[in-house]
């Protein structure tokens, strides 16, 4: 089955934007080693010269390290993963500030709601 | 570096009406492109100029650095949009054909997409869908090892699911080294593997650009971005 994507924005964004995910939730671990170009061109239904600009981003980023001749491999770095992990967060946490500030809430108020959401 | 399609200024002409008008395109190799427009505004014109099935009335072809002729053709993996056997055959009987026809031909891997597409070879062509004839002409095509794919309307008659099937036999079957030259206005479902799409509107070239870069500028799908290239306008010109 190949990924979902929004065609009105570049596939290689939201590539790098899913792989990053996949690796600080955890679906991929620190050392792990990533399909190659190919596969995961096919596993994802998209243009494998895209998949190479999106593993080329990420190469970029730090997220994936190239170890010559044997492929590509999540960073062992944990730090930096970890770094990403609360990036990701913190994006989604804006995101969230926004909304409830425009629906009229103070910070507490959201933060009540974020509480209360948990625990159901 | 050689271009896979190198077209200059071509010309084409039907009687006296002109169908493609002055049209230059390179195509590197490696990159799979689409070929849109709407019907009748001359896809399967440009896709017979390259597999030399029609002449040119003016301007140049080159596939992989050669003029187009004899030579090219057996670079050239070309699947029509009509069919190329008659209904009385068996499927047994196309992929030996094929595989007498085209030193290219990987009868290994044939019969490997045979079986996933549930095609039994002893069946005869016309006891199948047009769907499935489709897909026994498309595993035909992709079986061989060709310098350049030209897929006219491959999806045509195609059912939702096995056009995705399709879609991905086409990622697993492309090689770094050969292009593919996709015609068809069902762009929503091949545009995730395009690196690239040609536009033809009004007999001229539209457009020929990266499919990422269009959505990067316009913020549209490819897909739309087509539909509003080629709306039609019903209340200019003369429609009073």
């Amino acid at each position: 089955m190949s990924w979902n994507f929004d065609e009105s924005r570049p596939l290689f964004q939201q590539i790098v934007e899913r792989i990053t995910v996949d690796v600080v939730s955890g679906k991929y671990k620190a050392g792990d080693k990533l399909p190659s170009v190919r596969e995961y061109a096919v596993e994802a239904g998209v243009n494998p010269n895209t998949m190479q600009k999106a593993l080329s981003a990420l190469e970029e980023s730090g997220l994936i390290v190239t170890h010559r001749n044997s492929g590509r491999y999540v960073t062992e770095n944990g730090a930096l993963i970890a770094d990403y992990r609360k990036n990701a967060a913190k994006k989604a946490a804006k995101d969230y500030i926004e909304f409830t500030k425009s629906a009229g809430m103070t910070l507490e108020e959201a933060i009540e709601i974020l509480k209360e959401a948990e625990s159901k | 570096m050689s271009y896979t399609v190198e077209a200059k200024n071509i010309v084409k002409k039907y009687g006296r009406k002109t169908v493609l008008d002055d049209i230059s395109f390179k195509i590197k190799p490696g990159t799979i492109v689409g070929l849109a427009s709407p019907n009748g505004s001359g896809k399967t014109t440009i896709i017979k100029l390259i597999a030399d099935f029609l002449t040119l009335d003016g301007g140049e072809i080159t596939v992989d650095g050669r003029k187009v002729g004899p030579e090219t053709k057996a670079l050239i993996s070309y699947l029509p949009d009509h069919d190329l056997f008659s209904g009385e055959n068996k499927i047994s009987t196309a992929v030996k054909f094929y595989n007498n026809y085209h030193k290219d031909f990987d009868e290994e891997k044939c019969r490997k997409y045979l079986k996933i597409f549930k095609l039994d070879e002893k069946a005869k062509i016309n006891s199948l869908s047009k769907g499935m004839r489709e897909i026994l002409m498309l595993i035909l095509t992709l079986s061989r090892d060709a310098k350049l794919y030209l897929l006219d309307e491959p999806l045509a008659s195609v059912d939702p699911v096995n056009r995705e099937a399709i879609v991905v036999t086409i990622l697993k079957e492309f090689k770094e080294d050969a292009s593919v030259i996709i015609s068809t206005h069902l762009l929503n479902d091949v545009e995730p593997i395009l690196d690239e799409v040609i536009m033809i509107k009004d007999n001229k070239l539209f457009c020929h650009k990266s499919v990422e870069e269009i959505r990067e500028e316009t913020g549209k799908s490819l897909n739309d971005f087509f539909k509003d290239s080629f709306r039609i306008d019903w209340f200019g010109g003369d429609n009073k």
